[in-house]
């Protein structure tokens, strides 16, 4: 606590006046001195600031005695909403709509440092440009890799894709790999050199695609775009899996969102829960 | 054993891009950021809506950080910002209902819970302008010469706001509360 009477020249105090600054010290406990003298004299004198002081003392006791409240646990959604914004201050059609939608990230998920750092070898390697692991253990193998499960996949048009894989951090991070190669300007299935992305791959532009696609695939959508934030007219759902995630069932996700002049936008990868759509993961890739 | 780095070496780290950095800052500030949020705002969501707008536009505005004033200062300033802009957004939105503020979640007896929950209340009828001085130095213990620094006037002017918001709160606290049905009159320890 800083001693509120010796932090600047104490103004004498006139019958004629209140002093404020000096009662503000006085309710704190003033040391015994001339100046207290006169503050005392003062309030014998003054039946307003003898009210003002004993009001005083009542809050600075209550407000002492206040509890701290524990921290929110805001710092995975703000640097997720941080990312995002970063992602579309380079789309200018998109900006206004920043702020609106950055409410969506739920917040109290701590984002968990070992995964961060343990993908960063990966990331550098698919121009990834920012990956975010919400909860959880770090370093999981999974039990199938994005390949297999690819092969094990149903075609879009039967819906939902729902997979016995177990992603962990590392291997979203492959399979965000697969899908940002399949979709950089310029790459054909012919010609990439990456593995075969699974066969949901593809635009799902609108409303009444996805309709088609059946509730199952709606229902993981939305949840995805709940869960992350996603839900923009300018972010494209173009991938959606059933699977786990360090063994909780989760909806995989990857959206594109879109680029303007020179820049060919970016995919984020997301894994949400199933149950709450609940942020699991959290990746953006340069396209 | 290694020192924590301090707040300008994490934002020297972030500006280098590593993001980390940015975690720490804000799992370090944060709980200070909140609970001057929640005695500014009364209402958790609130207070969790203008703290994660602070870090978000601190971040942003992070490459015009000149280290000036402390970190911590520039944060304080950057969230009594948060804070006021929702307080000019909540007198944009009509009222529905009277609506008490929520107790603040507290781990001590429920008779502390509600007596701090009257204290908040009677809190949110103090002038805002006195009110943020109230919390920054009866709450949180900030030092008046920082305050001073955070809210950019004279040291004298945070005294005078400081006394007349204690004897607003404390008028306040001496009227029948209105809040919480079933709650206890404020207690003073």
């Amino acid at each position: 606590m800083s001693d509120i009477s010796n932090t600047s020249p104490a103004p004498s105090p006139q019958p004629s006046e209140h002093p404020e600054e000096l009662l503000a010290a006085y309710v704190e406990g003033m040391p015994a001195s001339d100046q207290r003298a006169q503050v005392e004299g003062h309030l014998r004198e003054c039946s307003r600031c003898s009210a003002d002081v004993e009001a005083a003392s009542s809050a600075r006791a209550a407000m002492t005695s206040l509890p701290e409240l524990e921290a929110p646990g805001v710092a995975a959604a703000t640097l997720a909403a941080y990312r995002r914004d970063s992602i579309e201050t380079t789309e200018p059609a998109s900006r206004a709509s920043a702020s609106r939608r950055r409410r969506r990230f739920p917040v109290g998920w701590k984002i968990n440092p070992r995964v961060v750092t343990g993908v960063a070898g990966l990331a550098a390697a698919a121009a990834i440009t920012a990956v975010f692991v919400f909860g959880g253990s770090a370093g999981n193998v999974p039990s199938t890799a994005p390949g297999k499960a690819a092969a094990a996949s149903a075609s879009p048009a039967a819906g939902l894709r729902e997979t016995q894989t177990d992603y962990s951090a590392q291997s979203l991070t492959a399979l965000a790999a697969q899908l940002s190669a399949r979709l950089k300007p310029g790459s054909t299935p012919a010609d990439s050199q990456a593995p075969r992305p699974p066969a949901a791959f593809g635009p799902v532009p609108g409303t009444a695609e996805r309709l088609a696609l059946g509730a199952p695939f709606t229902d993981a959508v939305g949840c995805l775009e709940r869960g992350s934030g996603m839900a923009s007219p300018t972010a494209r759902p173009t991938y959606v899996e059933a699977a786990t995630f360090q063994g909780t069932p989760a909806y995989i996700g990857a959206f594109v969102v879109q680029g303007s002049g020179s820049s060919a936008g970016h995919l984020v990868l997301v894994a949400v829960t199933r149950d709450g759509c609940q942020p699991l993961f959290f990746s953006t890739h340069s396209l | 054993m290694s020192a924590d780095p301090s707040d300008e070496e994490l934002v020297r780290r972030f500006r280098a891009g590593r993001e980390e950095a940015f975690v720490a800052l804000v799992e370090r500030h944060e709980r200070r950021v909140y609970n001057l949020a929640f005695r500014m705002l009364g209402k958790a969501e609130d207070a969790r809506d203008a703290t994660q707008d602070a870090f978000l536009s601190c971040f942003r505005k992070l490459s015009s950080f000149r280290g000036d004033a402390a970190f911590s200062t520039w944060l304080h300033r950057i969230a009594v910002n948060a804070c006021y802009d929702s307080l000019r957004k909540r007198a944009r939105t009509p009222v529905v209902s009277a609506e008490a503020p929520e107790p603040a979640p507290s781990p001590d007896h429920a008779d502390r819970a509600a007596a701090a929950a009257d204290v908040q209340q009677a809190l949110l009828a103090v002038p805002d302008e006195f009110r943020v001085v109230l919390v920054m130095h009866d709450a949180q213990d900030l030092p008046l010469e920082e305050i001073a620094g955070i809210l950019q006037i004279p040291l004298g002017t945070v005294k005078s706001r400081l006394h007349r918001g204690r004897v607003a709160l404390g008028r306040a606290l001496t009227r029948e509360p209105q809040g919480v049905p079933g709650s206890s009159k404020p207690s003073i320890p």
